[in-house]
């Protein structure tokens, strides 16, 4: 039966109902997506009468985590989109998620960046991001290390993060990031 | 697996609904309160997600009719059902997708069950008719529409059905509450239509 072809819109809905999802979006990812989807969040923080300070930490916030995957794709040579990004948001709190395919070389040294991040305090990460912002020369840290960095001071919290092992050659990266959005 | 801290919404969960949408190849889901706002925004977010030179400009212009009257039909029944500020509430859904080289458009939104057996009829008798009867249909549809603000039932999903060329595809789920979750899917296809 056609209606057979539905049987997920439920369970999708159920799902996103039961995480406070707001919007998810699997394709390809440039500066006017990245347009849109803050033109999106914005009238939805408009709408929910959110702090204006909050408001410009959680664009600051998703603008890092959609470059990182801008950055991080490689358009020419994918068919298949391979990025993911998705937004959530409850009484306390608004989050971003952000979530990738690495390659399976990359994760172990992703991971203790990560981890190096999260056991920073506020203090230590603005002195690092001031550093690195500040710096002559590239040195041996990218622009998305400096951008997760600043996405971790701004958020105040630990980054949460996950690498799915999807087979030999590659691994997927997620990561949520936590907006407290009331003071 | 590993992560940091798990709270609501785990890390997790990003990678299930990556897999979930790679299976059914959907591409934008939003799932909240529809305004003509947000309509502007789906349709500016699902035109830009569309790798360039991947669409023929009349088939971009059927998606996004399809797309405009899907919005707007949602924007009208959202809270047909139940109020918003009712703890049972829930919001409508909307999904965009691919299926080979078609595309479509899915929405999701709650109905009372008396509302079940109105709608299916009108449904399938909108999926009974050919082109020049659907056309006929919602001249009279319209027609009915001005005469009454209660009347014009259904000239949305006539003009989804309209616009689109194909049936349209429907689903009724228990929803708790003496409510019942519908999900509507208008297909379009990216082919040409012979001239």
């Amino acid at each position: 039966m056609q209606e057979q072809q539905l049987d997920f819109v439920p369970k999708v809905h159920s799902k996103m109902l039961k995480q406070h999802y707001l919007l998810c979006y699997k394709g390809h990812f440039s500066q006017e997506v990245t347009k849109s989807l803050l033109a999106m969040t914005e009238n939805k923080l408009a709408s929910d009468g959110t702090d204006t300070v909050i408001k410009k930490r959680i664009f600051k916030i998703m603008m890092g985590c959609l470059q990182n995957i801008c950055t991080g794709e490689k358009p020419a040579m994918q068919t298949e989109p391979k990025s993911i990004f998705m937004l959530g948001k409850n009484e306390k709190e608004f989050f971003v998620f952000s979530g990738s395919v690495v390659a399976a070389a990359r994760v172990e040294e992703m991971k203790r960046k990560l981890y190096a991040i999260n056991m920073m305090d506020a203090q230590n990460l603005k002195r690092l991001f001031c550093e690195l912002m500040m710096s002559l020369s590239p040195g041996e840290v990218s622009e998305s290390e400096i951008t997760l960095i600043d996405i971790a001071r701004k958020s105040g919290k630990k980054l949460e993060f996950e690498f799915r092992a999807i087979d030999s050659q590659s691994a997927f990266f997620s990561m949520k990031t936590v907006i407290a959005t009331m003071n | 697996m590993e992560n940091c801290v798990m709270t609501q919404a785990p890390v997790g969960t990003l990678y299930d609904f990556y897999e979930e949408m790679t299976e059914h190849n959907l591409r934008v889901i939003f799932e909240g309160e529809f305004n003509q706002e947000i309509t502007k925004y789906v349709l500016s977010l699902t035109e830009k997600s569309f790798g360039s030179g991947e669409l023929d400009s009349s088939v971009k212009k059927k998606i996004f009719n399809v797309m405009m009257e899907g919005l707007q039909n949602i924007c009208k029944h959202q809270y047909a059902a139940i109020e918003k500020d009712d703890p049972s509430f829930q919001p409508a859904i909307f999904i965009v997708g691919t299926k080979g080289e078609d595309y479509f458009i899915i929405t999701g939104n709650l109905v009372r069950k008396d509302a079940v057996e109105p709608l299916r009829i009108r449904i399938d008798d909108i999926n009974s008719k050919d082109r020049e009867e659907l056309k006929q249909m919602y001249k009279e549809a319209r027609l009915q529409s001005k005469l009454s603000e209660v009347g014009g039932a259904g000239l949305g999903l006539i003009d989804m059905a309209r616009k689109s060329g194909n049936k349209l595809v429907y689903r009724f789920d228990n929803a708790g509450n003496d409510m019942i979750f519908f999900s509507l899917m208008t297909s379009i296809s990216s082919k040409k239509e012979e001239q």
